[in-house]
This record gives C-alpha cells, structure tokens and sequence, in this order.
C-alpha cells in the first residue's frame, strides 16, 4: 500500500506537476524508517512532502495548506480511520488476492459494502492476483477489480504506467478523439 | 504458367486438342527437357499454361514441381489445377500468369523509377520470405532472376518452381542448376545452399534494376545489394526479413528529404524574449516533421507548464507518457520522479522558451533562435542574436511574417533569416508553413542543395558523369559493374 502511494506521489509531482503531500496515517511507521521527519514534521524527496506517522486528527491542517494533492496512506487501518476514508475524493482499496490471503480481501470487501458510498464508488485494485480468482470475487461482490501492475521502482515512474494512475486518481482518461464521419451527399 | 517471351515471336500452334479439353495456343517458354505451352480450357474458357516435361530419366526429375506447387498457398505463386501424362511427356497444367516480365521491363528503363524498385524487390522478398518460412522445412527458391518475375495487373508474380528444393535436401542433381547471373558463389561451387543463396539472388536483381533505371542511382539501395551480394554467406542478410527492414528503411529515407538521421537529431528552439512565438513553432515543426513521417518529439523545457495546461485543456491522447494530438507527439516537463522513454531514432524538438542561455549550454544539431518582428521587439532580438552568434547550427527565424524586419536582420548579420507566417493553429499545417520548415531543413549542410560529391574534385576524375552523384560516390566500383 505505502508503494502505491509514493509512487502515485512521484506520478503527480512529477507526471502532472502537481503539488503533493503523501500522508502516512494508521501508525505504520514505514516512511520514517526511510527519512527522518524536519521540525514540521515532513520531508521532501523528488519534490514530494511526506509526513511520516501523521495523525488523523491533524489531516484539517494539512487541507488547509497549498497542496494540489494529498494522498492518504491508511495502511490496514480501515476500522479505526472509517471516517477520513469516507471524506476522501478518491477511495482506492488495494486488495492482496492470493490464495492465501483472500479471506482478508473478502473480509474487507465485506466491511466496506455495508457502507452507503453513493456516487463516489471506491476503486478496487490488485497486484498480481490470478485471472480466476480476480474474477470470482468479482462476481461474489459484484465490482471490478482494476489490475495493477508491479511498478518495479516507486520514484521513477515510467511512461506505460501512466494510464493505470490516471484510471486510479480518476482523472478524465484522455483518449485519441474520434474524427467525424461526413455523410455522403444525397442526390436528389 | 510461363509468360509470353519478349523480342520473339510466339510459335502459333493450331488445331491441337490435349486430354479434350485444353486447346493449345501457343508456345510461351522453353526450358531444358521441357515445354511450356499456354492454353484454354475448351469449357471454361480459361487460359492455363502447361509445362510439358520429357519421361527420359535425365529431365523426369521436374515433375516434381508440381509437388511443391501442390503443397504452396500464396496469390503471387501460380497454382497447380492438375497432371497428365501420356507415353513420352509429364504435363503440369498450372494457373497463367499475365503479365510482362521484369526482363521485358527492364529493357524501358523509364519504367524503372524509385518507387517501382521500391515495390517490385518488396513483393519479390514477401514471396521468398513466405517460402522461406515454410514448416517443418523452408523452401529455397534457387532460381530467382528478372525472367522469372511477372509484373501484372495484380502485383509481382514469381513462376518456375523448377529447382526449387527443401532446405535438408542439399547435395542432390538439380540443385547445381540455376542462371549463373544471378547464382550465388556457393552454387557454383557445389557448396551447401541455405537461405542466404535466395538473398544473393534477390541483391542481384534489385543491383539490376538499380543499374537499369534512368532516375538518379540511390546509394542506399545500392548498399543494400552490395550487402546481399556478398560472397561469404556470413557477411550477406541473415534472413529475407532483415533485407526487408532495410530496404523499408531505405524507402523512407528517400521518400523524406528531410530525413537525414545524421544531421538532425536534436533541435532547440528558443525565443529572443517571452512571447515571441518559440512554442509555436517547436509545436508546429514537430507536427510538420511527423507528417512527413519522421518520428519527432516535442519536449517541454520551460517552467511554465505549457504542455501541461494544454494536456488539461483537452484533445490529448496519452501513449505510455508521451501526448498526441494529430500529428504532434510532445511530452511535458517531467519531474525526476518520471522517466519517460522516447521512440527509437525520435528527432528532439527541445523548447527551452526564452533561455537562450542555458539552451545554448545544449549540444544539438539545430539552433533555431526565434525573433521577434516588432519594432519593440528588435533590441531583445539583437541582445539575443550577440548571445548566439557563430553558433554553427544556427536558424534565424523571424515571427509572425512580417518580412521587413527580417530583412533588416538578414542584412545587418549577413545571415539568412526565415519569416514564420502569422499563424493560429500550431497543429495544424498550412502550405505556408510546409514550405518553410521543407526549405529550411533541406537547405541545411548536407542536404539535397550541398551534394558534396559535385565537388570539383569529383568533376575531374570522372569529366563524363558530372551530373552523376552516383557514380561520383561509388566510383571504381561502379565503373566495375558497368563493365
């Protein structure tokens, strides 16, 4: 999860020029074993203000700064931080389909179908999962699984993963606009 | 199957009638111990040819030509209907190709242009790539020469399987057959065939058709034959397709003048002052150099996120980080946390605003340096101009075509000075535009206007080919062939 942030931070820092702050919320801890935090409790890296082991109850502040765009990283945190997913733009849930580990995907799923999410439908992603398993929990709970590629390196972020970020941070998909057909002249 | 022979008169057959059903027209080819005779179905009213080939134990062999035909599925390959035979002769009735042959074409060398070497060797190397992907076993050909291709309504045609043989098959009697012409060294030797004889073969005709015509000798094209002509089978093509990516190659360097891999890699474009028009036109020469096929890639490298705002604005097709719209391909400045890679042998079109000073920092092999045509605009245009001055690629071009103070410039500096028209729409290309960036990319050291090889030297040592830059440039090796 916490890859998936940097490296949609990197893409909008970078990729779309954007102003960016990557927030770890849930207590994690795994941006601060990376670089330690400045006094005001964020560092920077590829232009991206990460504020390691934030608290939920701070992230006001934060929206009250110039930031285009904050990602928030919940971790595994979805009970205690039920409510500041509710409030965000954007839900992505990245659900780990192993066999293995697919009662945690279902049980998660579980969870967050319970909740009324109206027109702002969360995104539901997977690594690596298998076509047939992938396809059973689809069908089980009736949403659509995005596949998401393994992005080898999570601060330089190459050009063929473009289009999974921008179907991921729901921006408009820009596609090859279609040229208009002139009908034939009819002869009268 | 065969064609009717060109400079000969066809022997005119009457009242013969083979098997009730085929009249025989006339005689269209001979060959050692066989015949070939065109024909029409007497119901169907269909022309067949018909190779009638001698039982004597010395010619009986070729039957199997049908066996192979029999086993071959391609438009430009004649198909086999069916076989008869009687107490003296083999018969193959095989489809009729019409259609002249290429040796007959030849012999008009108006008809050899460019664009028809281009076609004509591309259609022969698709037939022989075909063959030679035949499974379990490619097909070796063996006998490819300017005879053997037909040019008809439908495109090239390849006839006379005769010698044709599997690949393992080497070492057996007919395959010491051939035209030598166009045999390769190993045949003549008696040495193992492999793919590499059909490629030899194919350099010698397309080295053929280069020599025959009467437009200007392309070099390129003549390299390709030389490469495919070589007498080590190691140093020839590997396989038909990379022969084929070649002569691609080559077809798009000669369809674009403005191609020239060697001096334009890199383009900066930078402006005299903010406002002046840099951006337009890195824009509008990226679209015109892709229209003309030459893969170009605009990049953005001006702070102001111009791309960026364009990208949001709409209109934009996203290609694994590279923008398209129409023909212009462009990236955004990207932060260090993207890393976008760009097309193979992509021309960069760098616009670095109005930096000059760090876009002259840039090695490329294009400076464009855009200036302004206003007269409050002329003294950024000479401060700018001081800061460039004897770049060696450097292009003056002044905007928004007013072309008076272009000359000024042009007159004070002693240089050349371009005037970009008055333009709305950078995507878009007018003739004016086309004209322009066609003019200034062809004029360049190198280009079609420089021919190096007119040279006075080159005039001296061969007084008789002046106009010849072929001749000029492959020099005794030319002359050798030509002998």
């Amino acid at each position: 999860m916490t890859h998936l942030a940097v490296a949609l931070a990197n893409y909008t820092t970078s990729g779309l020029g954007e102003k960016t702050a990557c927030v770890e919320i849930g207590g994690h801890g795994q941006l601060s074993q990376w670089k330690k935090a400045e006094k005001d409790g964020y560092f920077t890296d590829q232009g991206v203000f990460y504020y390691p082991d934030y608290s939920k109850e701070r992230i006001p502040v934060l929206l009250n700064m110039d930031y285009e765009r904050i990602i928030l990283d919940f971790g595994d945190a979805y009970l205690s931080c039920r409510e500041e997913i509710m409030r965000c733009d954007r839900k992505i849930f990245l659900l780990n389909l192993n066999p293995w580990q697919t009662f945690a995907a279902r049980y998660l799923l579980r969870m967050v179908q319970t909740e009324l999410w109206g027109n702002m439908q969360p995104v539901y992603g997977a690594v690596n999962a298998s076509h047939k398993v992938k396809k059973a929990v689809e069908k089980e709970f009736q949403i659509k699984v995005e596949e998401i590629p393994i992005v080898q390196d999570a601060c330089c972020i190459q050009g063929k993963y473009f289009s999974v970020f921008h179907l991921l941070l729901g921006n408009t998909a820009v596609t090859r606009k279609k040229k208009l057909r002139i009908p034939n002249r009819r002869k009268i | 199957m065969l064609f009717p022979k060109y400079g000969k008169e066809r022997k005119v057959i009457h009242e013969i009638l083979w098997f009730g059903r085929y009249r025989v027209l006339s005689e269209i080819g001979q060959g050692a111990g066989s015949t070939t005779y065109l024909v029409r179905h007497q119901r169907l009213g269909e022309y067949r040819a018909v190779k009638r080939i001698s039982k004597q134990a010395e010619f009986a062999w070729q039957i199997r030509e049908a066996d192979i035909l029999n086993h071959l599925k391609h438009p430009q390959i004649p198909t086999v209907y069916d076989i008869e035979e009687d107490d003296e002769y083999y018969y193959i009735v095989e489809e009729y190709a019409e259609g002249e042959s290429l040796e007959a074409v030849m012999l008009q060398s108006s008809f050899i242009t460019l664009d028809f070497i281009y076609h004509t060797i591309a259609e022969v190397a698709d037939i022989l790539e075909y063959l030679h992907r035949i499974k379990p076993k490619p097909l070796i050909y063996q006998d490819l020469k300017a005879e053997h291709v037909i040019i008809g309504k439908g495109g090239v045609k390849l006839i006379d399987f005769g010698i044709a043989s599997f690949l393992d098959e080497t070492g057996e009697k007919f395959q010491n057959f051939g035209t030598p012409e166009f045999c390769a060294p190993e045949k003549s030797r008696y040495g193992k065939i492999s793919l590499q004889t059909d490629i030899y073969s194919l350099g010698k005709l397309l080295e053929k058709l280069i020599l025959s015509s009467a437009d200007e000798k392309s070099q390129g094209l003549m390299h390709i034959a030389d490469k495919a002509t070589r007498a080590e089978e190691a140093e020839r093509y590997l396989t038909i397709a990379q022969f084929k990516s070649a002569l691609i190659q080559q077809m798009q360097f000669s369809e674009n003048p403005v191609y020239q891999k060697h001096l334009l890699r890199k383009i900066i474009v930078a402006g005299s002052q903010p406002r002046v028009g840099a951006t337009h036109f890195a824009i509008s020469l990226t679209t015109y150099l892709n229209q003309q096929k030459v893969k170009t890639v605009y990049q953005e490298k001006t702070p102001y996120k111009t791309m960026q705002k364009l990208i949001q604005s709409g209109g934009f097709a996203e290609e694994d980080g590279l923008y398209r719209r129409g023909n212009f391909v462009g990236i955004p400045k990207y932060g260090e946390g993207v890393s976008v890679q760009l097309p193979i042998d992509a021309i960069e079109v760098l616009d670095y605003g109005r930096d000059i000073a760090q876009a002259a920092l840039v090695k490329a092999d294009m400076f464009v340096l855009v200036l302004g045509s206003r007269k409050w605009e002329q003294d950024e245009s000479y401060l700018a101009y001081e800061k460039v001055k004897g770049s060696e690629n450097l292009v003056l071009v002044c905007n928004y075509g007013d072309s008076r103070l272009a000359k000024r410039y042009a007159a004070d500096w002693k240089e050349r000075v371009y005037c970009f028209p008055l333009d709305a729409e950078p995507f878009c290309l007018t003739k004016e535009k086309e004209r322009l960036f066609g003019g200034m990319l062809a004029k360049r050291k190198g280009g079609r206007e420089n021919n190096p090889f007119k040279s006075h030297w080159n005039r001296r040592k061969y007084p008789g080919k002046r106009r010849d830059t072929f001749s000029s440039r492959i020099g005794k090796l030319y002359d050798q062939r030509l002998r």
